[in-house]
């Protein structure tokens, strides 16, 4: 078995909304009992629609939120306990995020925002060698030559060019694990392949694991497609398994509309595509789900067992599906 | 067959003017909508689509000028308007209730501090003083209805109250408002997820087909243009690079921007080993390209590229394309 990174056990997030007086609070279970890990080497997309909790999940695994109740076990150490090497996991676990102009110091060069980096990462090195240390890793995310970059501000480069530093700054941390949450998003279509090349190429010679936070199945299932898809619906992991026998055969109900939304670049085979089988497009509240499986008032197979309390993940394979549904009969109906 | 147009857009100049020099946002760019049909412009950020979109109701922003060109309104009703030349009260009154739009992001259209249902009134009202109360309430209700939201509760909702796919659909009812015979759409899904995006498309399509009110649609998703849209132009730093049916266009792709962008797009059946970026950057208006615009970061670049400024080669009646190789498939058809 591969070297286990990361692994959450049974982790919950709830937020609290403070209500109108006399009516209580409002909890909102943003992540319900998430199991989730990545191994040494491995890139995993996390899929699905916005508000479902893969952000709140992203920043669970960096560290950048504290579960409720639950583990994050990172190399063995549960870190939501107090621990001595938290600077070694802060440090291992990266987090690149979705806007990247937010994401820099407006006011600091691109070499004073890489040089807080390479500094957190080694206090000794010399400013002689700093520069030497950074073309090394904008060379690495393709930012070839140096001086073109390093002291420019975020506002004199390009969307692709902001995302290829955030890889840059992450990299000089030496990370085990890039937590990506949708980076290429906010950029041209012409240079998302060129982005999504670029970290698969990294975890191939740095050996970096990825988790890869987005909303686009067909992005996930270019960058991952040696790796694991998770599905998630509503703060839970739905599906998840390898991204091919997901794509090709989805179980999951919602798996099957998701990939049923996602438009096939040539007219004369999307025009053919049958509707989304979903019974209703609205996503439920949160703060309406119940104890149940979350996906009962969408799907096309409820019935009433689905509302009778949690859904236990059945496995098939190597995919594991949070569903009542027979899974072998249902085939042949 | 002479094809009915809406819009005719000929030589379309749009040039932005600075203290010190001026850069040209769209060179030369004609292009006809065809009444009743879908046509999606697509184009990377800064290729120049929303500033052609924004001419075909007069409102570029600033410092933006249409400074060459006709844009030719053809009215069902028979008139023609150039609404390149329209101003004041005029221009007024044809805005939204001709030509209406719905903006991108539609999270910053909304006003946050007045109701769905004051919004509406209040656009009504500007148009059409006669309007009452009654008939305003009636046409909320009826729009609203058409993108599937429960005007009861929409109406006295303040946006904030609203998701981003349910604001989506407000501005669509929005655009409905004044019955207009063109809408232009910019980027009407983007920040939303798949399932939202296929829902409004099919709303869209819906509004399409049965009210027969003709579209542009902005975007840079080619995968959605293959599903929804009737025609397809390309665009590239201003200019339009190919036009065409979408089949033609998807079958025979002209230009060499237009098989990169296809190429460039994953999608769940494709053989992920063919995918591939464009190489270089997107155009900057700053820069001056000799020859064809495309011709740095074109795989299939000769020397009379960088030389020569190609001309829109007819490839067949319903397809064109801004290239030399295009010329020669031209040609050849022609033979």
């Amino acid at each position: 078995m591969a070297n286990r990174l990361l692994e959450l056990q049974k982790v919950n997030v709830v937020f609290s909304k403070r209500g109108e007086f006399m009516k209580g609070d409002h909890k909102f279970h943003v992540l319900k009992d998430v199991d989730f890990h990545i191994d040494e080497g491995e890139i995993v997309a996390v899929v699905g629609e916005s508000g479902c909790g893969k952000t709140t999940m992203g920043k669970v695994i960096t560290g950048l939120q504290a579960p409720t109740s639950g583990k994050v076990i990172f190399q063995g150490v549960d870190i939501t306990k107090a621990f001595s090497n938290k600077k070694e996991y802060r440090n291992a676990v990266q987090f690149i995020q979705q806007d990247s102009y937010a994401a820099l110091n407006p006011v600091k060069t691109i070499y004073g925002s890489l040089s807080t980096a390479i500094l957190a990462a080694n206090k000794k090195v010399k400013r002689d060698e700093m520069e030497e240390l950074m073309r090394g890793y904008l060379s690495d995310v393709g930012l070839k030559p140096a001086e073109l970059y390093l002291y420019k501000y975020p506002h004199q480069l390009s969307g692709g060019q902001r995302q290829r530093i955030l890889m840059a700054r992450a990299l000089a941390l030496n990370p085990k694990i890039i937590v990506a949450d949708e980076p290429v998003s906010m950029i041209d279509v012409s240079l998302r392949v060129s982005i999504l090349s670029l970290m698969a190429k990294l975890n191939k010679e740095k050996k970096i694991s990825f988790v890869y936070i987005t909303h686009d199945l067909a992005t996930a299932r270019f960058i991952a497609n040696q790796g694991r898809i998770s599905v998630m619906y509503l703060g839970q992991i739905m599906e998840e398994g390898p991204v091919e026998t997901l794509i090709s055969s989805p179980e999951h109900p919602y798996t099957k509309a998701l990939i049923a939304a996602v438009p096939i670049p040539d007219p004369k085979k999307s025009r053919n595509s049958k509707p989304i089988p979903i019974r209703n497009m609205k996503l439920m509240s949160l703060e309406h789900r119940k104890d149940c499986c979350p996906f009962y008032d969408r799907c096309p197979h409820f019935h009433d067992e689905c509302l009778a309390g949690d859904i236990e993940y059945q496995q098939k394979g190597d995919v594991k599906i949070k569903c009542n549904l027979d899974l072998d009969n249902e085939g042949k109906e | 067959m002479e094809k009915d147009y809406i819009f005719e857009l000929k030589d379309v100049t749009i040039d932005y003017k600075m203290k010190m020099f001026s850069l040209r946002a769209n060179d030369q760019v004609s292009i006809n909508l065809e009444r009743g049909k879908i046509t999606a412009l697509v184009g990377e950020s800064g290729s120049g689509k929303t500033t052609l979109a924004t001419s075909l109701l007069n409102c570029v922003s600033e410092p933006g000028e249409i400074t060459g060109g006709n844009v030719l309104f053809h009215s069902k009703d028979g008139t023609t308007l150039d609404v390149a030349k329209l101003s004041g009260e005029d221009l007024r009154l044809f805005r939204w209730a001709k030509v209406s739009m719905v903006f991108q992001g539609s999270q910053s259209a909304l006003n946050p501090v007045m109701t769905i249902g004051a919004q509406f009134a209040e656009t009504m009202k500007e148009h059409d003083r006669r309007f009452t109360k009654e008939q305003i309430k009636a046409k909320s209700e009826e729009v609203l209805g058409i993108v599937n939201l429960d005007p009861d509760r929409v109406l006295s909702m303040y946006p904030h109250e609203l998701s981003g796919g349910m604001k989506q659909r407000v501005m669509i009812a929005f655009s409905l408002l004044l019955d207009p015979e063109f809408i232009i759409l910019d980027e009407p899904t983007t920040a939303l997820d798949v399932i939202t995006q296929d829902y409004i498309f099919n709303i869209l399509k819906d509004i399409n087909v049965k009210r027969g009110i003709s579209m542009l649609l902005l975007t840079h998703d080619i995968a959605i243009v293959s599903k929804y849209a009737d025609y397809i132009g390309v665009m590239y730093g201003g200019k339009l690079m190919e036009f065409g049916d979408v089949y033609s266009v998807f079958e025979k792709k002209s230009h060499p921007y237009t098989e990169g962008l296809i190429k460039a797009t994953p999608s769940l059946i494709c053989d992920i080993s063919e995918i591939e970026s464009i190489p270089g950057h997107s155009p900057s208006f700053m820069e001056k390209v000799s020859g064809c615009l495309f011709n740095p970061r074109c795989k299939y670049a000769k020397e009379e590229c960088s030389k020569e400024v190609p001309e829109m080669y007819e490839i067949s009646s319903d397809h064109c394309a801004r290239c030399f190789r295009a010329k020669k498939k031209g040609e050849s058809h022609g033979e």
